[in-house]
Formats: C-alpha cells, structure tokens, sequence
C-alpha cells in the first residue's frame, strides 16, 4: 500500500499556530492534499496528548492509530538549547513513538528537563542533544528521533548560527541512533547529497505545518510503498534507506524556502552564497550580519560537486503546492485569495486531491476545468521547470511566469519590492 | 480547402510588418495568451503581466492602416508565442493581413509578390476587462528613445532599479547597488529633451528590466519616449505605433524605497 506521509506538524497548542490544527480539520486537509499519513505533532502536550488518547483509535499492534480514515502515528518536536564548544546550540528534533505508553514514559522524563504544557513544542534547556537520544532509546530502542529542518540558521542540527559542522559533531556517541534527518524547506536532496557526511542518513520531508490548509500541511511529505502498514515498517524502511519501500519524498523547490539565500529582510537585500561571501556576509545597507541562507552552508560544508548523486539515493519529486501556484499565475497578492480558492477547490472536485492534479493528471483533462496558464504551470511544476526568485531570511520565494524577471535579474540578488498597479486603480 | 475568407467580418491589412512585429513583442513582453479587441474605430489591447506591476495598453486606429474593415466589435485571443512566430515570418517589407470569419481562426496573409497564408486558432480567455490607473503626472519629458535606452543601460550595469529625480532645469536618473552607484543628467537644455514640463519636483524608482524590455520591444517604431510620472506613482511612458496616430501606453508600478 502506497502511504503518503507527512511527519511533523504542529497542534493548536503549539506557539504561532492556527486554532484550527485539531485532528478533524487535519484529516479533513489531509484527504484534500492526498495524504493517508499524519504525524500527530505535540505529543509532549498534555492538553494535545489527552485529545490523541480520546480520539486516536489503534490499529491492532502496528503502533499506528487511525481516526477519520487517516492513519496516525505519534510524533513530537523538542528544541534542545545548550552550550558546545563556546557556542550556545538550539536543536529541534522530530520524536516519532509507537505507542502512548512509549509516550508517556518520554513525558514523564521530559517534564523534569523542561516545562511541557508551555508550548507544544517545548524548549529542553540544558538539555544536550546526545543525552534526549540517550533518555529516549533508554525507554525504547524503536524510538526514530531526526534532527528536525537541519539546516536552518536557527534550530537546525547543520544550520549556520546555532547548528554544528556535522551530524556527529552534534549527537557524538548517540549519532549511531539517528538514522535519518529532515532537509527542510530549503534544502532539497541534490544539495544533501554534496556532502559525503550525510550519506548514511536517510533524508526525510516534512511540512512541518503551523495551519492546516493544504499550501502547508504536506507541502513537503514522504512515499512508502508498504506491503503491512506499521511503525516498524516505516521505521526498518528509513534505517535501511530502503528505496524499495521508502520509494520518494516530495519536496517544495529550495528556492521557494524562506532561508535559501544569504539576506536581510529588514534591508529587502537578497544574495547568493559567493556575492555574500564577496561582501564579507555584511549587509551592504545597513552594515549589520546577514542571515546566512541554507545554499551558502551548503557550499560552505559541501564535499563534493553540485549534481553528484549518492549511489543509493531516495528520489525526490520537486513540487509547489497547488494554491501558491495558482496564486502567482493569477497575480494574486494577497494571502488568502477567494478568487485563487474557487480555481484550486475547482481542480480538487474533478480530480480527487491535490496530489492528482499536482502529479498525475494530463494536460488535456486539466485544460478542461482551469484556464490555460493554470494548467501550463501545473505541468511545468511537475516537469520541475519553474524558475523562482529565491527566499531569504524569513521571506518565501516566489516562481517567476514571466520573461522580465529573468535570470539576469536574479543575478544581482538584490531586490526592492514593487508596488501593484493594483494600488493605483 | 481554401483558406480565402467568405462572409468576411475583419480584415486589418498594414503595410509593411514593423507595426505587427512590434505588437507582438510589446504584449509578449507582457503576458503569453492576449485578448485584441477589434472595431470600427481600430484595434485595442489592454493587459497587465501576472504580478500586475506592468500594464500595456495599445491603441491602433483604423486610419492607421493601408485596409481595415471590421462589420462588428469583436475580441480575439491567441497565444502569443504562436503568434508571434507567424508574424516573424515577414520580411520588413511584407504587407501583413489579418482576417476572420469566424470566433475560431483568425488567417494571417504575409503578401509581397507572392502570398503566404496561415490559419491560427484563437483560444478561449477567461481574463476580464483592466482598468487604467487613475493618475495626474507632475512630470512629462519627451526625450529622444536612444538617449533613454542608453541612460537604462547604463545604470542597469550598477542596479536593477533606476530612480528618476526631476526639478524644474533636469531629469537625473540614477541607481545604486553591490558594486557601486551611477548616474546620468539630462539637461533641459540636452538636445535629446526635446521637453520637459514639471509641476513639481518628483522623484520615484522603477525596476531597470520592465523599462528595457518595453524599450527593446519598440524597437525602431519610435524615435521618442514620452515619459509621464509623479514622486513615488506609476511611469507612463508612450511610444509611438507608426506615424498615424498608433500609440502603446505602458505603466509600470514603483519600487518601494525600503528604509
């Protein structure tokens, strides 16, 4: 059976997350996306993990749960903050069990490390990342533990400002019990295969949603191709890097992450690794630090060539959602747009999910129910033929469908935001 | 079958390609499908691209050409691309013919000696009418096109975006960026400002590109820009299609200067 699984999300418990992130709205995003799979998230909140207990039905001993027809595995995020080698590190971690006595024995010993009704993702201070490792396979070996969005600046377990220069440089002894990481928005598999450290890890890809409307949840997920649907299964498939079961993960292109180019928000300046680097990673405007983007830590940690593929790779499949496409071939500048919904919800009618009209559906039968442009950015995003202007310290990217905004302009890297004409009317 | 038109309902014939080729470049500049809109008084087009920072509005009056008929207003829409290969074909001395008779195909007729005819099938749009911008322009210069050509390609070599400061004796249009910064200064008393008219001191950035891509577009149909803008408001500029009486409109919004 075919599970499309998206991992880490987050509960309305969670900080800066929508009041919406309950199971009903999940399941129901879930089935609109295509997905069969959902990591709980929050499992070390008490108020979340209370609901999980009521509603969460188990599905014999597979260690998954099922509820609206969506399979359910337990999952959680902690962040780890302490200090290595002079350097104050900040490490979330993606906890995935496969039972609530598994989890409530994590939560009995968490709650002494940190204040876990506080957020549901809740901060561990002091807290290394070997020693939750060691605490978590001392309750049970089978607990898969990934160092969540490694690479971002902030947070990652690799990532420029709090991270380390390696997966071992971070979890030292307890490396030997993380078999996979999760590359983020920002990074997709090519960029993690430049470095021959991370070829033991089996790359995973989460949304790690905040809403659950279907531009976020399972923006980015994984495809199993199972013959039992079980946590063991899912989990013997990451540790073997089983392209056989563990078949491809889907991924939003790099470029449309938030940390994919060297920037300053406040400043509007954007930079690729090596004008970055040229400029000494000072903000040519303000003179303060650039946020290093997640390309330039690439290159900086990179041991090989760009485009070398590890022998035993996972594929990948590189996608925008289907709303974010929608939105920039209509021109629509707000978030939300009623006008963008009606052409996304219209597809999702005819075509079952988005996942469909996103991967599988023919040009000609899209053409039938949306417009021309629509379908033709449908199939050049399938054909991974998209060019983006790359995002930046907190500001996502955004496709290009037009000729003007050409590759010329992106080599500068430096962009001021236009205006709309809209403004004017 | 033949492709000659019967119970004709428009019929657009210019006489040499340059007006055709211009259109076409002008609009792909600008969007990949275009909806003309066709009557008794001549051709229209209005559209902005996807990110509605650039909009174009064409008007083509039928005295402007060597033949037009149109026994009704009708809209046409095609992909730009496809049409723009087919009017690509002519020789600049090519006579082009446009005709339909029907809301399905429109047959376009290069003629010089021999003729050479083709049908192209017109698509379906869904996109509706575009309002203008409602502005007033403090500032209007008509300066000579290779003068404002060279001054973009000049400041594009330091910055993707020009900032245009006019007071009542200059224009100076100026950019910054990684590398450093430029500027160039017309004077009024410049013989490539052929006018300029200020109501009030205005200054406004615009991205290099839009304004490069638009001026390339025109290429030799126009020897002038008319340039139209306020402080921190969309450019207007206007380009001349032929010398009777076509004009191409196009408005670009501002960049905003970030603090």
């Amino acid at each position: 059976m075919k599970i499309l699984a998206d991992f880490h999300i987050h509960s309305y418990l969670s900080r800066a997350t929508s009041p919406k992130m309950n199971l009903d709205e999940l399941s129901r995003n879930a089935k609109l996306k295509g997905l069969n799979l959902l990591g709980t998230g929050d499992f070390t909140h008490p108020i979340w993990l209370r609901e999980l207990k009521e509603k969460l039905e188990p599905l014999d001993d597979s260690g998954l749960f099922s509820f609206n027809s969506i399979f359910w595995i337990l999952t959680a995020e902690v962040s780890t903050v302490y200090e290595q080698g002079d350097k104050i590190r900040k490490i979330h971690h993606v906890i995935h069990a496969s039972s609530f006595e598994i989890v409530d024995q994590i939560n009995e010993v968490l709650s002494k490390r940190g204040n876990l009704s506080s957020d549901g993702r809740p901060i561990l201070n002091g807290l290394t990342s070997p020693e939750l490792v060691e605490i978590l396979m001392n309750i049970y070996e089978g607990t898969l533990i990934i160092p969540a969005h490694a690479w971002t600046s902030w947070w990652g377990v690799v990532g420029a400002s709090s991270g380390f220069d390696s997966i071992s440089e971070c979890y030292q002894d307890q490396t030997k019990n993380i078999y996979a990481i999760e590359t983020g928005l920002s990074s997709d598999p090519p960029m993690n295969w430049r470095l021959s450290s991370l070829d033991r890890f089996c790359l995973m890809s989460n949304s790690d949603a905040h809403s659950p409307w279907i531009w976020r949840l399972g923006r980015e997920f994984n495809v199993f191709d199972l013959e039992k649907v079980s946590y063991n299964e899912i989990l013997d498939s990451v540790k073997k890097k089983d392209t056989k079961r563990f078949i491809f993960t889907v991924e939003v292109p790099p470029e449309y992450g938030k940390y994919h180019y060297t920037g300053h928000r406040n400043c509007g300046i954007s930079l690729r690794p090596k004008d970055a680097i040229k400029l000494g990673n000072i903000c040519p405007k303000c003179g303060r630090k650039l946020t290093i983007g997640v390309l330039q830590r690439v290159e900086t940690l990179a041991d090989r060539p760009e485009g070398f593929v590890p022998k035993d790779a996972i594929p990948y499949k590189s996608l925008l959602p289907l709303y974010e496409l929608i939105s920039y071939v209509m021109g629509a500048n707000q978030l939300y747009s009623r006008k963008v919904m009606n052409e996304q919800d219209k597809l999702i009618a005819k075509f079952d999910n988005e996942l469909n009209v996103l991967l599988y559906v023919m040009e000609d039968e899209l053409l039938k129910v949306t417009h021309a442009k629509i379908a033709d950015a449908i199939i050049k995003n399938r054909e991974g033929k998209l060019d983006f202007v790359a995002g930046y310290d907190g500001v996502y990217g955004n496709p290009i469908f037009h000729s003007f905004e050409n590759q010329d302009m992106r080599k500068k890297g430096v962009y001021k935001k236009a205006k709309s004409l809209d403004n004017f009317l | 079958m033949s492709l000659t038109a019967v119970d004709l309902v428009f019929l657009a014939k210019t006489s040499t390609s340059g007006e055709w080729k211009v259109v076409s470049s002008v609009v792909l500049t600008l969007v990949d499908e275009a909806t003309f809109e066709a009557s008794s008084e001549g051709i229209t087009f209005r559209a902005m691209d996807p990110s509605h920072v650039a909009l174009v509005d064409l008007s083509w009056p039928s005295q402007a050409f060597e033949k037009y008929e149109c026994d009704a207003p009708f809209k046409f829409s095609v992909k730009m691309d496809d049409f723009a290969k087919l009017i690509k074909r002519a020789d600049a001395k090519d006579s082009i013919e446009i005709a339909t008779t029907n809301n399905e195909n429109i047959i376009l007729r290069i003629l010089n000696g021999y003729g050479r005819e083709f049908l192209l099938h017109l698509i379906e749009s869904t996109y509706g009418s575009t309002p203008l911008p409602k502005l007033t322009f403090n500032i209007k210069a008509i300066i000579a096109k290779k003068a404002f050509e060279s001054m973009l390609n000049d400041i594009s070599v330091v910055s993707d975006h020009v900032t245009i400061d006019t007071s009542n004796d200059k224009s100076v249009f100026y950019g910054k960026g990684d590398i450093g910064s430029g500027s160039v200064t017309l004077e009024r008393t410049t013989p490539d400002v052929l006018e300029l008219e200020v109501k009030e001191n205005s200054k406004a950035t615009y991205n290099i590109e839009y304004l490069s891509n638009i001026i390339k577009a025109i290429s030799s149909a126009s020897d002038t820009v008319v340039l139209e803008y306020s402080s921190k408001m969309p450019i207007r500029l206007e380009l001349k299609l032929g010398d009777l009486g076509g004009k191409i409109h196009f408005y670009l919004a501002p960049r905003i200067e970030e603090k």
